[in-house]
């Protein structure tokens, strides 16, 4: 592989609690090559999308707070950039798309002007250029009609419409990153489908480099060549598609694929991880899945685990990890 | 085993918007176009289609909560949809929901012990003496400490007030639970309690279940039959592992197709499913789901296609089988 | 990002604690302030509120009078501490009035809709084409001046708001999921309405109430002072304005003091409302 595009070297998001921090995000690092997608998988509140929301500097509130060495993306370091240059960076290095696409499109502007305002700001075209590439780009992601659906408002698109319709949005910009946030949750079974085929066709005609948030491994299982597993605002586990999932060494990675609804094919039982993930204000002090590992020794309880490399391009935060030698 | 719900050829209908200046020509939806199934008692059936297909409509109907246009419900053999008081009586004692969003089902401003409590009351299921006892042998039953009787539902996380949601379903002793997407809003490793609490609650208590979900590995777990559901009627029946091993419906086929398996060698299918459920409001003719079927004929946009019975299988397709 | 509500919850009650509740606090402090000089009156008052002294007409603000006396030498000090007793009267069943009347007829009208929907709420819609003080002096006209017709006068206007606001409340809910549970539970709808709808709607009308109570405090004031509220030589702090306006270049204390009375109550009322407005929003 590339050296990486995308350098996320320890990057926290801290939010401010009355007299105290609270740690959302913990020192989270990834590599992430040309045209890779990497999977960044979690249950709600694990700080999957904070971390996203950080890496573009757009936090939700003032209460939080973005820490971390570097974020290194084209030559720049994000979190040194005043807030000029970080304005740069959105949308022509980094884009994203949102669950829900009737929320985040304007519904008062057409499809084509939305799209349009994004290559006028950053490619400084001419009007009618950005019109014909919105046209285009409307093609690419699968528009009948692009001609005159570029002159439709959101309303007149349907849900899946929507969606190829904000991920056009998005790629007007031309950027070289685009992190999605569970984009096909808000869609149909059979639509997920159409979406995330659209997303890997753009990876190979685009050379797209995408990170791809999503509680359901599936999902990450059908389109990603990395997964990163986030829990209690940790990364636990990152490598390769295949030994993660065909091996997977942390005991919630296993869990998580466990008691996906798809892994066994026959009724009965299903598999579960035991209690609930902590809240994020009482955490433990010893490794934060701890409290429902089924592996979990003394050492666990008194010692964060940190995360290191356990093989090439496989990256482990565990003190009892799970046998390469598969589910024991 | 004995039938204990029947519905015959349901039909709901919603007033649309977009009826002129003065709502001259009223426009109507329907919601649930014709649906008919069965279920007997102790067995789980799960409704799945995509959303808007109109399958919360239908058990928001079977349980008279949504005032259906025509057609039969019936509950232990008699028509809830006659209106006796006495009827509708028995099917409030008798059956029970379970909502979605944990939270929204729950009225905030009651403590967990109160909303079973008010249950037991206004049903007179126990003596008002042995309700503390048996709002604590509740919350035992689902998994939950007695001690969160004094909680309320916003201190609780998502599980803990599915799980409230349930013990308030039990509170009844239904003979039919209705599960309405219940473990969508859930994470999965949290999922899995619930559907494992379902499970055992139904093989101890002989509980019938109508699962509706959009989540077809769920069902699998859970359920012995399955009707699948495309814009308001049922288009295939069946066991659950005959449905699934062989679908014969191609929507059914469709989203088999589409469950999201972690198998990191199986890749997306080259071509997916084309197209999207269309609206109500403009359902297309015929087949409702002829512009997306891969193996439509011309008679499909012509005709509502023949159902197909076979031995304790259902569904309504032009094709007795799939073509290959 | 999705947290758990528990999580929410305390996030908000620890910066609440901070700083947030400042409002509530102040609030109380002002209303219970004059709440305990009305009730106290006779003993804190220096003078009789009644009392004439021809020798002190329109005396200035001194040491024995702080707030001066007016045109009857009748001592300021002493009527704004009783006329606290009778303003805080007129705020409190000013609002309860209107807030029953509205909150049942809002509740019914939404949770039943149809037919009784439409005419609740075109009765609404007539009374809101009236200018409310006009409506309110026409019903008070008839009925003759006095506390009495005040009250009745703002039951029929001020109910309206409420109706409206409860019965939003009410069309949202009843859509909601633990209506639906409710009712497939064989709850009765006066069990559902009354007992789950109405209580997670009325926090939207109690924090207007507390704003409502300013307006009508400032309404009564307004309707003293145009001679048909409470009638001289009641000390009431609308009325004393009304009187002391003559003289507003010569001794303006006699106006000052009531209206500062006024201003301070319906700031009390204001900073109640916001406040309690936050510590009901994080109940839910």
């Amino acid at each position: 592989m590339s050296p990486a595009l995308l350098q996320v070297r320890e990057l926290s998001v801290i939010a401010r609690a009355g007299q105290r921090d609270i740690t959302l995000v913990d020192r989270l690092s990834f590599d992430l090559g040309q045209g890779e997608i990497l999977g960044l998988v979690g249950e709600s509140g694990s700080g999957k999308t904070l971390a996203c929301r950080g890496l573009m500097r757009l936090l939700p509130s003032p209460n939080l707070r973005l820490e971390g060495q570097a974020v290194r993306l084209a030559g720049n370091d994000l979190l040194r950039l005043d807030k000029a240059g970080m304005r740069r960076m959105r949308g022509r290095e980094l884009g994203m798309i949102f669950q829900n696409p009737s929320s985040h499109l304007d519904p008062l502007m057409r499809i084509g002007a939305q799209i349009a305002e994004g290559i006028r700001l950053h490619q400084g075209a001419s009007r009618r250029e950005a019109r014909a590439e919105a046209i285009e780009v409307l093609r690419q992601v699968g528009i009948p009609d692009p001609k005159t659906r570029v002159d439709s408002y959101p309303h007149e698109f349907s849900g899946g419409m929507r969606q190829r319709a904000m991920i056009a949005v998005a790629l007007g910009c031309n950027p070289k990153v685009l992190i999605a946030d569970e984009p096909t949750t808000a869609l149909d079974v059979t639509v997920q489908a159409q979406i995330l085929r659209l997303l890997l066709e753009l990876r190979d005609r685009r050379g797209l480099s995408m990170i791809l948030i999503s509680h359901d491994l599936g999902v990450v299982a059908q389109t990603c060549d990395s997964i990163a597993v986030m829990y209690a605002g940790r990364l636990c586990e990152h490598g390769a598609k295949q030994a993660l999932l065909s091996q997977p060494r942390h005991p919630y990675s296993a869990g998580l694929l466990a008691c996906h609804p798809a892994t066994r094919r026959h009724a009965g039982l299903m598999n579960t991880i035991a209690g609930q993930p902590p809240l994020l204000d009482a955490l433990p002090a010893g490794c934060r899945f701890e409290p429902r590992c089924p592996q979990a020794t003394p050492d666990c309880r008194a010692q964060l685990p940190e995360l290191r490399v356990i093989a090439p391009g496989h990256r482990l935060a565990c003190h009892t990890p799970l046998l390469a030698g598969g589910l024991s | 085993m004995t039938t204990l719900l029947q519905v015959n050829d349901l039909h709901v209908q919603f007033p649309a918007p977009g009826g002129g200046l003065l709502n001259l020509r009223p426009r109507k939806v329907n919601a649930v176009n014709g649906a008919s199934l069965s279920l007997a008692a102790g067995q789980a059936l799960g409704l799945v289609g995509e959303s808007g297909c109109g399958k919360s409509t239908l058990a928001r109907a079977i349980l008279q909560l949504t005032p259906a246009s025509s057609g039969q419900v019936l509950f232990d053999g008699s028509d809830m949809r006659q209106g006796n008081r006495l009827d509708i009586e028995r099917l409030r004692r008798e059956t029970a929901m379970i909502f979605q969003d944990p939270y929204s089902a729950l009225n905030p401003r009651q403590r967990i012990g109160q909303i079973l409590a008010e249950v037991l009351q206004v049903q007179r299921k126990v003596p008002a003496a042995q309700i503390p006892a048996r709002v604590a042998e509740l919350l035992g039953l689902v998994g939950l400490r007695a001690e969160l009787a004094e909680r309320k539902p916003g201190s609780l996380s998502g599980g803990q007030c599915q799980r409230v949601g349930i013990a308030r379903a039990l509170a009844v002793e239904p003979r039919l639970i209705v599960a309405d997407e219940c473990v969508a809003a859930l994470d999965v490793s949290i999922q899995g309690q619930i559907i494992n609490l379902l499970l055992e609650l139904r093989q101890r208590m002989g509980l019938a279940l109508l699962f509706i979900t959009h989540d077809l590995g769920v069902v699998r777990h859970l359920c012995d039959r399955v009707a699948v559901m495309y814009l308001g009627r049922i288009v295939e029946e069946g066991p659950v592992a005959e449905v699934f091993d062989d679908p014969r419906h191609p929507y059914t086929a469709a989203l088999v197709q589409s469950i999201a398996d972690i198998d990191p060698a199986r890749r997306l299918p080259q071509h997916p499913l084309a197209g999207e459920p269309p609206s109500p409001l403009q359902p297309p003719s015929g087949c409702a789901f002829h512009p997306r079927c891969r193996h439509a004929l011309p008679e499909c946009g012509a005709d509502i296609p023949p159902s197909h019975a076979e031995g304790g299988r259902y569904h309504a397709c032009v094709h007795p089988r799939l073509p290959c | 990002m999705s947290q758990s509500p528990a999580l929410a919850l305390r996030w908000r009650l620890a910066w609440h604690l901070g700083n947030g509740r400042l409002a509530l606090y102040c609030g109380l402090a002002i209303v219970l302030g004059w709440c305990l000089l009305a009730l106290c009156a006779p003993w804190i008052a220096p003078f009789d509120p009644l009392a004439q002294n021809a020798d002190l007409r329109l005396a200035a603000p001194s040491l024995g009078h702080p707030f001066g006396t007016d045109n009857f030498g009748r001592d300021i000090l002493s009527r704004v501490i009783w006329g606290a007793r009778i303003d805080l009267q007129m705020a409190l069943i000013g609002v309860i009035f209107p807030f029953l009347l509205g909150t049942c007829i809002g509740a019914v009208s939404g949770y039943v809709g149809g037919l009784l929907d439409n005419i609740c709420m075109r009765l609404v819609d007539i009374v809101l084409a009236f200018p409310f003080l006009v409506l309110m002096l026409a019903i008070m006209a008839i009925l003759g001046p006095g506390l009495g017709s005040f009250y009745i006068a703002m039951a029929l206007v001020g109910w309206v708001s409420y109706a409206r606001l409860i019965r939003s409340q009410i069309l949202v809910l009843k859509q909601g999921d633990f209506a639906l549970a409710a009712r497939s539970l064989g709850f009765s709808h006066r069990r559902v309405l009354f007992g789950h709808l109405l209580p997670n709607a009325l926090f939207g009308s109690v924090v207007f109430c507390m704003s409502d109570a300013v307006l009508v405090l400032l309404n009564g004031a307004a309707v003293s002072y145009l001679g048909l509220g409470v009638q001289p030589p009641t000390p009431e702090w609308g009325t004393m304005v009304a009187e002391g306006q003559s003289f507003i270049t010569s001794a303006w204390w006699i106006c000052t003091f009531p209206g500062l009375a006024v201003v301070t109550l319906a700031m009390g009322f204001s900073l109640l409302a916001d406040g309690v407005a936050e510590l009901l929003g994080d109940r839910t």
